[in-house]
């Protein structure tokens, strides 16, 4: 009891990112991102419906698309895996949080129908392609395989300029 | 173990005191949804829960057809007591206060 957590914990911290400090809450969520690892063959946010297809859930495998935007918000994600500084530091109550990811995939969609995702600046040598889930902004031909980041895979990148 | 079907969607019951039909939407790998449930247990309160990402095909196309009427955000855990007040997410004091139960 307790390697799991100080390994994840060590591992996060080494990305920039907080790790609640519920022990016991958090070694059960890593272990259900596990299951979900061996159901679907990637870990998919224990604590939203996957779909079994990993292009379809690219936003939802953790850390998830959304894990920025909620601790800008609330100071910890929808799963109450990640926390902020402030949060830690100050002692904050942790609670349940509401889901961003429905509304995020329907403005996603509209955003698609007007064409308004990428931005285009001519005379640029390379495409700029960004990390969705930490925000690093690579400029060369193609997106990392993996972000030098935060870690996660080349299907999490998208075109950004 | 007891199952009940309302409106096409099967949940497993829980056996408890009747405090209404009270319908726990729920993921079997969620955080918040296992706190809503040892919530539920604690207080002994009857209830029936199902946990969609067990399910597949037609069983989870219904159950998120039905979820999706309370819920838009189609996010779990979802409370739904007697069909018409909804609780999102990990809610103790909402549902002490709705289900008339002590607070923690």
């Amino acid at each position: 009891m307790g390697k799991l957590y100080d390994d994840f914990k060590a591992k996060t911290e080494q990305t920039g990112y907080y790790v609640s400090t519920d022990v016991e809450f958090v070694e059960r969520l890593l272990e259900n991102i596990k299951v979900n690892e061996e159901r679907y063959g990637y870990p998919a946010c224990p604590c939203r419906l996957a779909s079994g297809k990993r292009e379809e859930d690219l936003d939802l495998l953790c850390p998830c698309d959304y894990r920025d935007e909620d601790l800008e918000e609330f100071g910890f994600c929808f799963c109450a895996l990640y926390v902020t500084k402030d949060v830690l530091d100050n002692n904050k109550k942790i609670h349940s949080i509401p889901d961003r990811r429905m509304k995020a995939l329907k403005a996603k969609k509209e955003a698609k129908k007007h064409d308004s995702e990428q931005i285009t600046i001519g005379g640029l040598q390379y495409p700029v392609w960004r990390c969705k889930v930490c925000g690093y902004l690579a400029a060369r031909p193609e997106a990392p395989e993996v972000c030098p980041i935060c870690h996660v895979d080349k299907d999490r990148f998208e075109r950004f300029i | 173990m007891d199952t009940v079907t309302v409106n096409g969607v099967e949940y497993r019951h829980v056996d408890g005191e009747d405090k209404g039909t009270i319908l726990l939407y729920g993921l079997s790998t969620c955080g918040w949804c296992k706190e809503t449930r040892m919530y539920l247990e604690l207080n002994e309160v009857a209830y029936n829960y199902i946990y969609v990402d067990l399910t597949s095909g037609d069983a989870r196309d219904a159950a998120m057809e039905e979820l999706e009427k309370y819920n838009p955000d189609m996010s779990f855990p979802t409370l739904i007591i007697n069909e018409d007040t909804v609780i999102l997410g990990y809610e103790p004091e909402k549902m002490a206060e709705l289900l008339d139960l002590p607070e923690e």
